[in-house]
C-alpha cells in the first residue's frame, strides 16, 4: 500500500512545484510537499479502510487541510492555497480512480 | 460558533451518507458476474418461463432450460410463466423491438395486466460489485419451481454456485430464502483491512504533522 503514497508524491509534488516555484526553492517544496501528503494520506487511508464513508467528501477534507498547510507555510492567499490543494488532490485522485497510475 | 457547529455536523452527516454509485465501480471494489438459473423448468413442458424487467426500460427474456440469465444489475426481474397455447412470441418481440413508444408501452401492459400470465413473488437482485480482496469471480443463483398451478407460481432459491479466481467452484444450499449463503473462501488476508492499514500509518502521519509544525515554527521565527 505504501507504493500509493509514493505515487501520490510523484503526482502532487510536481503540481506544488508548478504553483510555488517563484516562492521557494525546489528542495523545500520537495520535502514539505512530502510531509504534507504523508500527513493527510495516511490518515485518509486509515479512516477509509477502517470506517469507510464518502470518499469524495474525505478527499475534499484532505484538499482543505493541504490548502491550510500551503497557506501557513508559504503565506499564499486563501484562494491560491485552495486552488493548489484542490488541484493536487483532484489530479491524484482522478488518475488513481481511472487506474492510470 | 453556531455556524461552525452546523458545518461540522453537516460534514459528519455527509460522510455517513453514501454516494449513489449507479454504474460507477466504487473505489476498492471490483465487478462480479451474476446470473440466475431455473433448474427444473423442463418438468413443465406446457409452460414458457419469462423474466420480465420493468426497469430501466421494460424488457423481457425467455428463460431456457439450463441457461443462466444475466441482466442489468439495477433491474429487478419478475419471473413469470404462461401456458404455451396462450403465448405469442411474435407479438411480444414486435413490442420489444418497436421504436414507437406507444407500442413499447404495450410490452409493459402485457406483463402487468395479462390474465394468462402467472407471476412469481420471488425477489431477484443482482450482485454487481465486491471488495477488491474478495476472490469470488461469479455468483450463480439456482432456483427451482416448487408449484405451478392455476394462478400460482412458487419459485424458491435452491443453491448458489460461487466461482473463484483460482478456478475452483463451490455450491452452497440456501437455508433461508432471503439470505444468500456466504462463500467459504474469505477475502485474502494480505489485503484485508486489518493488515492493509495498521496503526503504523497513524504514527507516520503523526510524525509528518510534527515535521510540518516544526517547519512552520522555524519559518515564523526567521521572519
Amino acid at each position: 500500500m505504501w507504493i500509493y503514497l509514493v505515487k501520490t508524491w510523484l503526482i502532487e509534488i510536481p503540481i506544488l512545484f508548478l504553483f510555488l516555484r517563484h516562492k521557494d526553492r525546489f528542495i523545500n517544496i520537495l520535502w514539505l510537499g512530502m510531509l504534507i501528503s504523508a500527513s493527510t494520506w495516511t490518515f485518509l487511508m486509515y479512516y477509509w479502510y477502517s470506517f469507510g464513508g464518502n470518499i469524495f467528501l474525505l478527499e475534499g477534507i484532505v484538499a482543505l487541510v493541504e490548502s491550510l498547510w500551503v497557506r501557513s507555510l508559504w503565506k499564499t492567499s486563501w484562494l491560491y492555497s485552495l486552488v493548489i490543494g484542490f488541484t493536487c488532490n483532484a489530479v491524484s485522485f482522478g488518475l488513481g480512480w481511472l487506474e492510470w497510475v | 460558533m453556531k455556524i461552525k457547529r452546523l458545518i461540522f455536523l453537516s460534514l459528519l452527516l455527509a460522510n455517513v451518507i453514501r454516494c449513489a454509485w449507479a454504474d460507477v465501480i466504487p473505489y476498492d471494489r471490483r465487478s462480479v458476474s451474476y446470473c440466475f438459473r431455473l433448474a427444473n423448468i423442463n418438468q413443465y413442458p406446457k409452460y414458457v418461463f419469462i423474466a420480465y424487467y420493468p426497469f430501466p426500460t421494460p424488457n423481457y427474456a425467455i428463460i431456457k432450460s439450463g441457461e443462466c440469465v444475466h441482466f442489468y444489475h439495477l433491474s429487478r426481474p419478475v419471473i413469470c410463466a404462461i401456458a404455451k397455447n396462450h403465448f405469442r412470441e411474435d407479438s411480444l418481440r414486435a413490442y420489444q423491438q418497436a421504436r414507437n413508444q406507444s407500442i413499447r408501452d404495450k410490452l409493459q401492459r402485457y406483463f402487468e395486466s395479462n390474465p394468462n400470465l402467472i407471476r412469481s413473488d420471488v425477489k431477484i437482485s443482482a450482485v454487481s460489485t465486491l471488495s477488491k480482496s474478495n476472490p469470488t469471480k461469479s455468483i450463480e443463483d439456482v432456483l427451482t419451481v416448487k408449484k405451478l398451478s392455476g394462478s400460482t407460481l412458487q419459485i424458491d432459491y435452491d443453491n448458489v454456485v460461487y466461482r473463484y479466481d483460482d478456478g475452483t467452484t463451490e455450491k452452497k444450499p440456501y437455508t433461508e430464502q432471503d439470505m444468500r449463503p456466504s462463500p467459504s473462501l474469505k477475502p485474502k488476508a494480505s489485503s484485508s483491512k486489518a493488515s492493509v492499514v495498521g496503526e503504523g500509518w497513524l504514527v507516520a502521519g503523526g510524525l509528518s504533522i510534527v515535521g510540518l509544525l516544526s517547519a512552520l515554527f522555524m519559518r515564523n521565527r526567521k521572519r
